[in-house]
């Protein structure tokens, strides 16, 4: 893609991509799933990460068959230009409806939470600087800051777990099927979306060993899930249902809520690097990809050249939400509920496309 | 030189966010350490702000101590508002500081505004930024505005101190509440469990009781204390609250029985009347053994919750001389112990049933039996609990006697 050609290791695969997918619970939108498991929604990250590991082997089946591509040119091979720029413009969307969203929330965090006199688009601004930064100097530079910074996260992430026990309400798993075992299961189905994200999988596919991408999906997958499930229980277990459904910023009270003694207290300080550096990884990475959908598109080898385009495009779109709350119910409604469905249809209609071609004997690999 | 003057662009933008729009000194700040809301005069409320004094708590500088107890580390400012936060901006009309609630301890309303309800509070308190779900509500007897003017630190010079450390007794009393606003706010709105707040008042100038016949302190209230001298305020026993209205009072044992049952509670100090000597009280240290099982069944459509409680204590003092502290004596103090907090807990149990508020929380024991969330809503626990029949067994045992083995007759 860019003017040499990247290497990502395995680790560093595995970490973009699971935090690719988690990060969405620094934002509010991941605690709407309430609405629909109620005090059992801790399952519905848990059936998601199965339905997402299908998603995973769909992706990386159509991958290894077309091996040294990535998911643009694939389409581009198996449906004609015409068809994969509609594909296309779906993982365009996803990319960048999803940093933007996710730039205009995490923008409206900061003021809400600490900056509350500071104009939102400085914020936004700063946010996207410093990603631009990270995907303008490429793939390997986003993966491996991702790792550099994974330790930080699940660090933090983890004291964050740990620091509420003392605030946990054991009762809240009660009544154990929560809005019952029919309504959890559509809504597990309805909230597929969040883990829209393996679709980067199918954009560093070509840079990854060829060996080796199940396993970067499947593990980031299940990490992924595993941080999801964890930043929707934990609210769960302190504000317990249905107070919790309530929240705003879930991750940011889940923080503000550790008391320790008279001075363990306002620890929220100490995991703002969870926000900040969580919410740049994830614009960088979305950056990137989609530049790099645009290279594919294009046929070029460099994507530098759109980086910044994408980023005034990020910027564009984070700014075309009116409210934050309307931010919040776009990126549930548009992202976490329908776009996975949309990437299965578009998944299975390039393995139909395959195997026509392939019948026709034209299925070149 | 390009890359310089980008490098220099860059650290110029990140000082943008930190420096410029949010500067903010702490000592610009006035630094709310306590709000109370009562119905008001001039308007819809009374708000009255308890505003700490840094200068006079950090002391003046040199080696000089701090001013000391004598009030001058805070002060209180009184507003009439339309609304709780808008007082927070009135407050810049009298206090040069920027007011600011980062770092507020306790919410109190007058028990007068509680009785009318507070859900049209509750709310805006915890959207607000500034606001924590880690401070205290209080419900104080009279106005608040005067307990929070009144109520000066004797030991602490500073009010923040002073009121997070009288919160502070939970832990080693058994009529000072656990819960924070955090606890508060949550179970307003499930079901299974109403909140409790804690009771605060002023000192009560005039007797209490008429006469001194025996009365265990588990008895006593926030306002109710026959007492001199000490903190102007007093803490002491709960006020309930159903449906965002106070509904009643909690005395002290009371109290910690729902700390009890909660899990919440450490130690406390029982009067027990002495089994042999009625006029005399035994003194035991009593703390929980285990937390206390609860079992709920529903049969009929009402409830059945038994309560099985496993304590253990000591013998702090026996002031008949009878001796006790035998082996073979020690069942009868055993016994004595368990009839006294069997009686004190049917006593809370009637109350609650009759209040129509589970403050102990047995609902949400009951919801193990309900598959799913809105079958337990449908059940309207709230309004099934006062039909429900209580069970209490209480196993008590002494571990401990004291320094004292074996108690000789005094000359």
């Amino acid at each position: 893609m860019s003017r040499q050609q990247p290497v990502v290791g395995v680790s560093e695969a595995i970490t973009v991509l699971f935090i690719f997918i988690s990060a969405k619970v620094l934002l509010t939108h991941i605690i709407l799933v309430l609405h629909a498991g109620m005090n059992a929604a801790w399952a519905i990250p848990i059936l998601d990460t199965a339905v997402a590991l299908l998603g995973v082997w769909l992706l990386v089946s159509l991958l290894d068959r077309y091996s040294g591509r990535d998911l643009v040119q694939i389409g581009e091979h198996l449906t004609g230009p015409y068809v994969n720029l509609l594909f296309s413009l779906f993982y365009l969307a996803v990319f960048l409806g999803g940093a933007g969203l996710a730039l205009r929330a995490a923008s409206e965090r900061m003021v809400a939470g600490f900056l509350p006199d500071t104009p939102i688009s400085v914020v936004a601004f700063s946010f996207l600087l410093g990603s631009t930064v990270v995907s303008y100097l490429g793939l390997e530079a986003v993966t491996r800051s991702a790792r550099f910074l994974a330790g930080v996260l699940v660090v933090s992430a983890l004291a964050l777990a740990v620091l509420t026990v003392p605030m946990w309400q054991l009762h809240v798993f009660f009544p154990l099927w929560g809005a019952g075992p029919w309504k959890l299961l559509l809504g597990a189905l309805a909230n597929t979306g969040d883990f829209v994200q393996i679709l980067l999988l199918g954009l560093i596919a070509p840079f990854l060993p060829a060996s080796k991408i199940k396993h970067v999906g499947v593990w980031g997958v299940v990490i992924g899930g595993f941080f999801i499930f964890l930043f929707i229980l934990l609210p769960l277990l302190i504000f317990t249902f249905p107070a919790a459904s309530e929240l705003t910023l879930p991750s940011f009270e889940v923080a503000r809520i550790i008391s320790i003694g008279r001075f363990g207290q306002r620890l929220e300080i100490v995991f703002m690097p969870i926000w900040v550096f969580g919410n740049l990884i994830f614009l960088a990475i979305s950056l990137y990809a989609g530049a790099a959908v645009l290279t594919s598109l294009c046929r070029l080898n460099d994507v530098r050249p759109f980086v910044l385009a994408v980023a005034a495009l990020v910027m564009t779109v984070a700014f075309v939400p009116q409210n934050v709350a309307q931010t919040t119910y776009w990126s549930h409604r548009y992202l976490s509920q329908y776009s996975f469905g949309v990437l299965v249809v578009v998944l299975l209609f390039l393995h139909a496309a395959g195997a026509f071609k392939k019948g026709r004997g034209g299925g070149k690999q | 030189m390009r890359r310089v003057l980008g490098v220099l662009a860059l650290l110029l933008l990140v000082m943008l966010p930190a420096g410029c729009y949010d500067y903010s000194e702490p000592d610009e700040k006035a630094w709310v350490m306590a709000m109370g809301l009562d119905r008001g005069r001039q308007n819809v409320l009374t708000v009255t702000a308890v505003i700490a004094v840094p200068k006079n708590i950090a002391g003046s500088g040199g080696g000089q101590p701090a001013a000391g107890g004598g009030g001058k580390n805070f002060f209180t400012v009184s507003l009439e508002a339309p609304t709780l936060l808008s007082s927070l901006e009135l407050l810049n009309a009298v206090v040069d500081r920027r007011a600011d609630l980062s770092h507020i301890k306790w919410f109190v309303f007058s028990r007068e505004l509680a009785e009318q309800g507070i859900g049209e509070y509750l709310a805006p308190i915890s959207r607000f930024y500034q606001f924590r779900r880690t401070s205290l509500m209080l419900v104080c007897q009279g106005r608040a505005e005067d307990f929070l003017a009144r109520g000066l630190p004797v030991l602490e010079d500073n009010a923040g101190k002073y009121y997070e450390l009288m919160h502070r007794g939970w832990r080693y009393t058994e009529f000072i509440p656990f819960d924070t606003f955090h606890q508060f706010y949550y179970k307003s709105s499930a079901p299974g469990v109403v909140p409790v707040a804690m009771l605060a008042s002023l000192e009560r100038k005039e007797p209490v009781y008429p006469d001194n016949a025996p009365k265990p302190k588990g008895k006593y209230e926030a306002g109710r204390i026959p007492r001199q001298g000490g903190s102007s305020i007093e803490v002491m026993g709960a006020a309930v609250f159903r449906q965002e209205r106070m509904v009643g009072t909690l005395n002290a044992d009371e109290t910690g029985l729902v700390k009890l049952i909660n899990g919440t509670l450490r130690r406390t100090l029982l009067d027990v009347r002495d089994p042999k000597h009625p006029d005399k009280f035994v003194i035991m240290e009593v703390k929980p053994r285990q937390r206390p099982s609860v079992k709920v069944q529903i049969a009929g459509g009402h409830p059945s919750i038994e309560v099985d409680i496993k304590m253990e204590g000591g013998i702090i003092s026996i002031q008949s001389g009878e001796e006790y502290e035998k082996p073979g004596n020690i069942p009868f103090l055993e016994d004595a112990v368990e009839k006294e907090l069997l009686e004190d807990f049917h006593a809370a149990v009637a109350k609650s049933q009759e209040l129509g508020a589970d403050f102990f929380g047995f609902g949400l024991y009951a919801k193990k039996l309900f598959r799913t969330w809105p079958e337990w809503e449908a059940y309207n626990w709230d309004e099934k609990y006062p039909m429900a029949s209580v069970t209490l067994h209480v196993d008590f045992k002494v571990r401990r006697i004291g320094l004292i083995h074996e108690t000789l007759p005094q000359k």
